[in-house]
């Protein structure tokens, strides 16, 4: 859902450079969270930019994307998730009618969010709020190849 | 939550030895992490897939959902299945 930065692209009025929260696991992106045993995420903070060596060293083990979730920056028209103006991923998942994890007791309306590196810049937060961020833990990505 | 944070209080460092050592600091916790793997893909419910480039998958644990008791899990269902069809 992201790889190549279109900034070079940008002009000056452009809306500000978004992130994808759920990128492939490359050199130059950011370790956003780790699955959790029971399917979760759970988050890194602080933003961890990862490069060739992590790289190198997770893949030696399963699929990186199924055991942690990165962030890298939004392409936009150049993924196939853009609907031409908007992220197409976390719109399906709450359209889905999903339920988000529930807050604590004693959370408030914003203390209930993960504690997340990129929200300031997060796509899916810039469409859709908080509610995104309710539901992001349950989202993983996988980039298993579909059998022919 | 676990955190794991070095505070050096009191002790003056130039920029380069800080850079130096947060770039240490952050190599081997990346190192450290790339090694976790929990399992926790394997209670995914496949919702959508992505792109012949890509193939990606996002999945939702259902049997979290379950445990929860949460609502929606039989749209989630659907449409599960209405993705495997169009494949």
């Amino acid at each position: 859902m992201s790889s190549s930065s279109r900034a070079s692209e940008r002009g000056p009025d452009d809306a500000p450079e978004r992130s994808c929260p759920s990128a492939r696991c490359e050199p130059g992106a950011t370790l956003l969270g780790i699955v959790n045993g029971d399917g979760t995420v759970g988050y890194v903070t602080p933003p961890l930019q990862i490069g060739d060596e992590f790289v190198q060293r997770v893949r030696e083990g399963r699929a990186p994307e199924k055991r942690f979730r990165f962030a890298g920056t939004c392409v936009e028209g150049g993924c196939r998730q853009w609907t031409g103006s908007r992220c197409g991923v976390i719109d399906r998942v709450l359209a889905a009618g999903v339920a988000p994890v529930p807050a604590g007791e004693d959370a408030g309306p914003r203390a209930s969010l993960p504690q997340c590196a990129i929200r300031s810049t997060c796509r899916w937060f810039a469409q859709s709020g908080a509610d995104a961020c309710r539901v992001c833990p349950l989202i993983a990505t996988d980039l298993t190849q579909k059998p022919t | 939550m676990p955190q794991f944070k070095v505070v050096l209080d009191g002790i003056k460092l130039s920029d380069r030895d800080t850079a130096r050592i947060n770039n240490a600091i952050q190599r081997t916790v990346l190192s450290e992490l790339a090694n976790l793997d929990q399992g926790g893909d394997s209670a995914s419910l496949v919702l959508e897939k992505i792109g012949p480039e890509i193939f990606g998958l996002i999945a939702l644990p259902i049997e979290l959902a379950q445990l929860r008791q949460q609502p929606g899990l039989e749209r989630v269902a659907e449409l599960n299945e209405q993705f495997e069809q169009s494949f």
